[in-house]
């Protein structure tokens, strides 16, 4: 297992570099490697602002955004003990989303309004999410998730019909700006992950055998809870709501490296981030000049696999599906 | 969203003279990407604001300031990106198209306007 | 361990227990036997703080249980269940050193070789690395032992620690209890089997609608119409050549 885990490891890292490289050539303008290097030592150049200005941070941005979301999905599968579990389909991410927009029409002046509302929306999701009896059955917390879900999806519209701009989850016209807000937020969450790590594993076990062992479980389950509730609306504030990252991996993961979070988690990041990149640059080459938006691209992958992975695996308690 | 020749708004340009840079085959309107529009360099942006001017028009200089991408356009750098106001102008033709006709090609033939 | 004029009530529920007080000798294996809902789990869930006492004491080495922290309460009780459950795929390694959590930072991990005697002991040792959920009953039940013995308790609590076992495992584990309390720990369990009760105890608690009915060695407690009281049904006690008095169920007089 060790080893064969070890063999993904390097698959999904050469995966990644490839990925990259293509990303940065292809677009609208394609730039082979050579005028690539040629644009990248003359500053002055039309291809260096394309690739510089637009591909680079767009690029970042999407690797930030698929690794936290993938790993958002991971800490909400391991908290709620359920492999569908993730920030999205459970509301959390349109409520963000729902928050945010809200945010845009009544406190424009507010600094850091966006990651603020999205924050504050993922936090009211969560709560409405666990106050309930949604967590003692696991049909029942996806249920209450997808209606919590299509709620803020209406109320978002409703707030933003007659308006023009209706936003779409793309990464096009992304900033610097925005790239570093999402890098910074992304890898502090990213590193935080890695060391709470152990903890998602304790919470394969019972409650009460967790509190035999002296573990305090409540103290953990918030943890990666808000951990896992951060990352995924930070991806919202600057992108908007992307579905089924948070699924997809984590699942596929656990097939090819093992259940054990300590491998899981880092491997989920960069097979987040290589999913997310791809689908973007899949999404922004295919049909220039207009573009098919990350949250589209990652619905068309997504569904299917759901469906698949409901329809061929034994159930949604506990997660040994094989 | 850019209008196309194939919308209302998007066919004033063809109409006052100029020439759309998203002309398009069958769609009204695209969604083109930043890379697309600084390819395209266009040399005058109009803006439509429509449905909710007030806040509309703040999202735009908002995107406008933020998005370095926009300032590199050749209308942004000649000062010549022009807001096209209701009721004169709309998503779709209304009564008073020879105004917005007359504006659009002031806009975008300064001397010698147009009749 | 001691209990003291201890009292539990479920909520909304009839059953609890109410002013139990009595001893769990150290280095001994205790066994409470009862009708069901006598409240024998109840008073092993007390016993591990699993539940609250509602008033009276639990004491355990002169100390009030309530004066732990989770922490040095889980270095000195350990406790297997009815029936362990995993929400996801875990080895025979990973669960034996969650019973080494006590001992460590929560965000440290348990070094792999901290167990290998756990293992041992268990004979689980060729099993390191195999999926719990592929193993036999008997195996999972020694896997959840061994993570109870990692913890190593100076009290060990049961809860019918035999119910998914054949015949063999079940001779098997109480051998091993028996030498566990030979070492010093306290072992405190939970068993429907009258028989099995007094043939590996060395102390026995008779419990009854959540009261202790009488406490004892098993030589003294092997009382025919002690035994009927407390399960309400008529009882006899044989002589089984080889084996000893076997306690046997009879039928009403009014069958007959």
């Amino acid at each position: 297992m060790k080893q064969r885990a070890n063999w993904w490891y390097g698959g999904i890292l050469g995966l990644l570099l490839v990925t990259i490289a293509l990303a940065l050539m292809a677009g609208t303008v394609w730039l082979g490697p050579r005028q690539l290097s040629v644009a990248l030592s003359d500053h002055g150049s039309q291809a260096f602002v394309t690739v510089f200005s637009l591909r680079v941070p767009r690029i970042l941005s999407s690797l930030v955004c698929g690794g936290s979301l993938a790993v958002a999905g991971a800490l909400f599968q391991a908290v709620f003990r359920n492999p569908i579990a993730d920030p999205s389909i459970l509301g959390i991410s349109s409520a963000a989303d729902f928050f945010k927009l809200g945010g845009a029409m009544l406190l424009p002046w507010l600094p850091g309004r966006e990651w603020l509302m999205a924050l504050l929306g993922g936090l009211v999701a969560l709560v409405i999410l666990t106050s309930g009896r949604a967590l003692a059955d696991p049909y029942r917390l996806i249920i209450v998730g997808v209606a919590l879900d299509a709620t803020f999806v209406g109320l978002q519209q409703l707030l933003s019909s007659g308006a023009t701009q209706v936003s779409h989850s793309t990464f096009n016209g992304l900033t610097w700006a925005d790239a570093t807000t999402l890098l910074v937020l992304g890898v502090i969450g990213l590193f935080v992950a890695l060391l709470l790590a152990p903890w998602a594993n304790y919470l394969k076990l019972t409650d009460a055998a967790l509190k035999n062992v002296g573990v305090p479980v409540k103290v953990i389950r918030w943890s990666l809870l808000l951990l896992g509730m951060t990352l995924a609306t930070s991806v919202t504030a600057v992108v908007g709501a992307i579905p089924f990252v948070g699924i997809v991996v984590p699942n596929v993961a656990r097939r090819l490296v093992g259940h054990d979070y300590q491998t899981l988690i880092p491997f989920s990041m960069l097979a987040g981030a290589w999913l997310m990149l791809a689908a973007d640059t899949l999404g922004r080459t295919v049909i220039v000049p207009s573009e098919i938006s990350a949250a589209t691209m990652m619905t068309i992958i997504g569904g299917p696999f759901v469906i698949i992975l409901l329809q061929r695996g034994r159930g949604l308690h506990g997660m040994s599906i094989r | 969203m850019i209008a196309t020749n194939h919308a209302y708004v998007g066919d004033l340009v063809r109409l006052a003279g100029g020439q759309n840079v998203f002309a398009s085959q069958s769609q009204e309107y695209m969604e083109p990407n930043d890379e697309a529009i600084q390819k395209a360099d266009p040399q005058v942006i109009l803006r439509l604001e429509h449905a909710m001017p007030t806040m509309v028009t703040k999202q735009f200089n908002q995107e406008f300031k933020q998005n370095a991408m926009w300032s590199r356009t050749s209308a942004v750098k000649h000062h010549r990106v022009y807001d096209l106001q209701e009721p004169t102008f709309d998503a779709t033709a209304n009564m008073r198209v020879v105004a917005a006709l007359n504006q659009v090609s002031r806009w975008l033939y300064p001397k010698g306007a147009a009749a | 361990m001691e209990c003291q004029y201890v009292s539990y009530q479920y909520p909304h529920q009839s059953t609890g227990i109410a002013d139990v007080t009595g001893t769990f000798p150290a280095g001994q294996v205790t066994t409470i036997i009862g009708p069901n809902g006598a409240g024998k789990s109840t008073l092993l869930k007390l016993l591990a703080r699993q539940l609250p006492v509602a008033s009276g004491q639990i004491t355990l080495a002169g100390q009030s249980l309530n004066e732990y922290t989770a922490k040095t309460l889980a270095q000195q009780v350990a406790m297997v269940t009815q029936r362990h459950q995993l929400y996801d795929d875990m080895t025979v390694s990973e669960v034996v050193r969650t019973g080494r959590l006590p001992y460590h930072g929560l965000l440290q991990t348990v070094p792999a070789a901290e167990v290998t005697p756990y293992l041992a002991t268990t004979g689980l040792t060729s099993l390191a690395d195999e999926h719990v959920q592929n193993l036999s009953g008997g195996q999972q039940q020694r896997v959840w032992l061994a993570a109870a013995l990692a913890q190593e308790p100076a009290v060990l609590l049961l809860d019918e620690p035999t119910t998914y076992l054949d015949v063999h495992y079940q001779q098997a584990l109480m051998q091993q209890l028996r030498q566990l309390a030979a070492t010093g720990m306290t072992v405190i369990q939970v068993l429907h089997d009258i028989n099995q009760a007094f043939r590996f105890s060395d102390w026995l608690w008779l419990i009854k609608q959540g009261q202790l009915v009488t406490q004892g060695r098993p030589e003294a407690l092997r009382q025919a119409d002690l035994l009927a009281a407390t399960f309400q049904t008529p009882i006899e006690i044989v002589d089984v050549p080889r084996l000893g008095p076997y306690i046997v169920q009879v039928p009403e007089a009014s069958e007959n």
